[in-house]
């Protein structure tokens, strides 16, 4: 049951797609039902993952959703789309491929049954020694090339940047957020092995930080919407690679998963709605543009400003709780997280403030009303949700009252 | 061999050839009376000896790849690397020895360094074939791994290691969806 809310954010999320993928497509996909099944796969085998209390069934799990992923990048049936499935294919079997040698090597010297129990191997007390070290330095690197960390982070881009706009929003919001899963009972486990700060999960802080060191470099060479709701995601897995390692309760953790899958679900489909009303994925020719659909334009930069700085965001009262948690527990680094979101915000909106200023119309190219009236009803909903959960986490979360002593 | 071959068919051939040297370490673990042991052997031979190479060879007719391809960075500087893996395979044996693991350590260096070269594929190879072809390498080299260390593995855990034959598979129905997908890379 404490799986519940993210198994509901995920829902939503996989709803969301497949309402596009059946009603509002862009292109007439030949062979539908192929698409929706390794959808419904994808999603099912992600969800699995997050109820099992093993290392090994996670890891199939999570394996599984790579290849059915792989299936749904390729789905627009160009030769780029193969190639960057062939990418994403590689570069995440590779890292899993190296978990998977981590865990061998945890399950052989970790001292427990062997079997990988999350349960059984939080139970032994003490397991030093080079080779549980380096298992679990593997199993937490491997992931984090699942997660789309630096220095494996080639295939991000071109997967959330190149894939239809639904693909990339379901792999974007689920994939961080099950590795996360994973990678917090490793970093865990790897507490109660090794209590020394320079161990394997130190590996998840140094990894974030300069993902999101890349990522804002990367958003300042970028001229393209789709890749920089790209780098948007990226940031945020960055951030959540830090958040990993601090200590949280579960409850607020699973409280950042959620608001993620519905943020990076929302700033995709925004994108790709404005991607559509705007006939061109470039700044440049964007910003020629003499009219723009007013509610496009709105809901853009609201997804921006739920991104990173809306007052009742979660991803906002989520710096929110790295300023609190850093101020109580006195290690000050972790504002870093807040900072560099700040900056990349600044960044962000200086980039793309001109499609803001362009005028507002009323009409929508009467070929596309059909598919953008829908995709708007599916985000204002996601909108709504949205509000609804940063209300929730301000009322029963302590996230704000608890910096003031209120 | 991996690492320099620079015919695809020939490296497909060695990985076949790789497949089968998977047997023995099979039978090293388990008892030659058990089922479990004769299915393991069933999916090495199955995945490892025959399919993984066969879907490979297919894809690469499927995508007219060159038959030909070389190293990244040259022969000398890949042959180098291998050397820095044997000596790194070294090390980590002898750090090893303090730890009651009751290992074999030629084949323990051995399993290291086909790992190793496995990694190593990946970042020397630039043909899209050789380059999964060091994948099968990486995997079958922690399928030895397991076998080395003298336990075998939990099952379902064991699915892992035939991870780069389902990762071939959906890599060649990637590429059936668009047969001219991997032409400019070869």
């Amino acid at each position: 049951m404490e799986f519940l809310p993210l198994l509901i954010s995920g829902f939503i999320s996989y709803f969301s797609v497949m309402i596009i993928w059946i009603f509002f497509p862009t292109h007439k996909l030949p062979r539908k039902w192929i698409w929706l099944t390794a959808t419904s796969l994808f999603f099912l085998s992600l969800s699995l993952s997050w109820y099992t209390e093993n290392f090994a069934a996670s890891w199939v799990f999570i394996e599984a959703s790579t290849l059915f992923g792989a299936l749904l990048i390729s789905s627009s049936g160009t030769v780029k789309s193969s190639r960057i499935a062939w990418k994403f294919l590689v570069i995440n079997s590779y890292g899993l491929g190296i978990s998977f040698l981590g865990l061998i090597l945890v399950s052989f010297s970790g001292g427990s049954d062997g079997s990988l129990n999350i349960n059984a191997l939080k139970q032994v007390q003490f397991s030093s020694g080079p080779i549980v070290n380096l298992g679990l330095t593997l199993a937490i690197y491997g992931y984090t090339a699942k997660m789309g960390l630096w220095p494996n982070h080639f295939w991000v881009g071109d997967t959330y940047g190149e894939s239809p706009t639904q693909v990339s929003s379901l792999i974007a919001s689920l994939i961080p957020v099950t590795v996360a899963l994973v990678l917090r009972e490793l970093v865990a486990i790897d507490r109660i092995w090794n209590p020394s700060i320079f161990s394997a999960r130190l590996l998840l802080p140094v990894l974030g930080s300069v993902t999101c060191l890349h990522s804002i470099w990367s958003l300042y060479q970028r001229n393209d919407i789709r890749r920089i709701a790209a780098k948007i995601a990226l940031f945020h897995t960055g951030a959540l690679a830090w958040i990993v390692w601090m200590e949280i309760p579960f409850s607020i953790f699973l409280y950042i998963l959620v608001g993620t899958v519905l943020l990076k679900t929302l700033v995709f489909l925004t994108m790709g709605i404005l991607r559509i009303e705007a006939g061109s994925k470039y700044l440049e020719q964007i910003f020629r543009l003499p009219e723009i659909n007013g509610r496009v334009k709105f809901f853009y930069f609201g997804s921006l400003f739920f991104a990173f700085a809306f007052p009742i965001s979660p991803a906002f009262l989520t710096d929110f709780l790295i300023i609190k948690l850093s101020i109580e527990s006195k290690i000050y680094m972790n504002l870093i997280i807040p900072f560099l979101s700040l900056i990349f915000f600044s960044l962000l909106i200086s980039k793309v403030y001109n499609i803001w200023a362009i005028e507002d119309s009323r009409q929508i190219k009467y070929s596309e009303q059909k598919l953008i009236d829908g995709r708007l009803a599916i985000v204002a909903t996601l909108f709504l949700l949205i509000m609804g959960w940063g209300i929730y986490g301000i009322m029963n979360l302590d996230l704000v009252w608890g910096i003031y002593g209120i | 061999m991996v690492l320099v071959e620079n015919r695809l068919t020939r490296l497909l051939s060695l990985l076949s050839f790789q497949g089968f040297l998977l047997i023995p370490t099979v039978l090293k673990v388990h008892p030659i009376t058990e089922s479990h042991t004769w299915i393991l052997i069933s999916m090495v031979v199955l995945f490892k000896a025959m399919l993984t190479p066969y879907i490979l060879f297919w894809t690469a007719r499927k995508a007219w790849l060159e038959e030909s391809t070389t190293p990244r960075f040259g022969y000398l500087a890949t042959a180098f690397f291998l050397v820095f893996g044997i000596l790194i395979a070294i090390f980590l044996t002898e750090r090893i020895q303090s730890f009651p693991l009751d290992t074999h350590r030629i084949g323990l260096i051995y399993v290291i360094l086909v790992i190793y070269v496995g990694i190593l594929g990946f970042i020397v190879q630039k043909n899209w074939m050789a380059l999964i072809a060091g994948f099968v390498v990486f995997e079958n080299g922690i399928f030895a791994l397991t076998m080395v260390l003298d336990k075998g593995l939990p099952i379902g855990l064991e699915f892992g290691t035939f991870l780069d034959a389902v990762l071939v598979i959906v890599a060649a129905v990637v590429l059936k969806l668009n047969p001219l997908s991997l032409q400019e890379k070869g």
